[in-house]
């Protein structure tokens, strides 16, 4: 929680005191709009193969040191140009784009929160999906609201110690892990990602500590993804995570009873396709962000018939 | 004797009033701080600028795979 003094912007860059108003300046301004894959986000469960129409605002409410989008997430607002884009324009854009949803995304969706949430409500009534790509750094009451409109969610977890939000986020884990709970309780589609950086947190035990606790807590449908760091911001100094690590850290998170474990941002083969938990066939093969088979049958396997956790349809 | 043993251990009327507020005090508390937990805490939206305090820009070629991570 930060307390904004008048005429200050608060911790995030984009929230100001006006006249003891509290005051956004990016509703309706994103700095970036663009149509990815789904698959980019990265969700491997939810519409495989569509295009999802993604902004951003700038502005983030953690200042991880190795963030990969940090030009536009520690951006002022006065400095990064925007786009005029109102909620109704959001949505005649994803229409006119055949797109089925839309991801808030790129910095934190909680940081332009309302106008993820007008938006969302939008979405909603016109048949679009909503995707949010977050580190679920928020309190319990928006984020129970927010949730009421959202189809999927990729959440990160970043680490499992309070010395590691406090340290490299300067966050802390309490309320990304109440936010997992919540998200997985409201029964959206979830997928979790966790950025392996040498040194901080690739260490067995650290990652033997965080599949538990995500087996435990949201079970053992919820896909996982390991993520490579690129050295960047104010982390130049680290190498980028090894293939042997990520491939280390998915064996441990398949060993610790996870079904859909993936690792990304490097080209893996094993490690991009979904397999099916039960009879273990080759159920998504992807290759970067292309799907070059789908099996899945009305969410089963067709080998199997084993139902499989996701939105395919 | 066995009598005035029993009589010295019953309980005053002072005694069981004593007893019933403490519990019933006990268990409103318990209901409170329950209460408090399960109502949701109020929180503020933040009103919207209507002008944005940096450059606007027409909107450019959405149909490319944005540069950002995720």
């Amino acid at each position: 929680m930060c307390i904004i003094e008048p005429g200050q912007s608060g911790d995030c860059r984009v929230r100001i005191n006006i006249d003891g108003a509290l005051t956004t300046v990016v509703y309706g301004f994103p700095c970036s709009i663009h149509i990815d894959p789904v698959e980019k986000k990265p969700l491997f469960h939810f519409l495989p193969g569509t295009r999802i129409l993604s902004l951003a605002t700038v502005g983030c409410n953690l200042h991880c040191l190795n963030c990969q989008n940090w030009e536009i997430s520690q951006a002022n607002p006065e400095d990064s140009p925007a786009v005029a884009c109102p909620p109704e324009k959001l949505i005649e854009l994803a229409k006119e784009n055949h797109c089925l949803s839309l991801a808030y995304t790129y910095t934190d969706p909680i940081i332009y929160y309302e106008y993820t949430l007008d938006s969302a409500k939008l979405a909603k009534e016109n048949n679009i999906r909503n995707v949010l790509v977050t580190a679920g750094y928020i309190n319990p009451e928006p984020w129970r609201q927010l949730l009421k409109y959202v189809d999927a969610a990729n959440i990160d977890l970043k680490g499992m110690t309070e010395d590691f939000y406090s340290q490299v986020c300067s966050g802390t884990l309490k309320p990304v892990l109440d936010a997992l709970v919540l998200a997985k309780a409201s029964g959206i589609l979830l997928e979790v990602t966790n950025l392996i950086i040498p040194t901080l947190n690739d260490k067995a035990q650290q990652i033997r500590e965080l599949v538990r606790w995500v087996r435990a807590n949201l079970g053992s449908e919820t896909p996982m993804h390991f993520s490579r760091f690129s050295p960047r911001y104010k982390m130049r100094h680290l190498p980028p995570t090894s293939a042997q690590t990520l491939d280390m850290a998915r064996e441990i998170a398949i060993e610790e009873g996870l079904h859909y474990v993936y690792i990304g941002n490097i080209l893996s083969a094993e490690g991009q396709n979904t397999y099916c938990p039960n009879c273990h066939s080759l159920l998504i093969e992807r290759s970067s962000y292309t799907i070059l088979q789908n099996r899945i049958k009305q969410s089963c396997c067709p080998d199997c018939g084993r139902k499989i956790y996701g939105v395919w349809q | 004797m066995w009598k005035k043993d029993l009589w010295s251990m019953a309980m005053t009327r002072r005694n069981f009033l004593q007893v019933v507020t403490g519990t019933v005090s006990a268990a409103l508390c318990g209901l409170w701080w329950l209460a408090k937990k399960a109502v949701p805490r109020k929180f503020i939206k933040a009103v919207r600028c209507k002008n944005y305090p940096g450059p606007v820009k027409a909107l450019e070629d959405i149909d490319k795979v944005g540069k950002w991570s995720g």
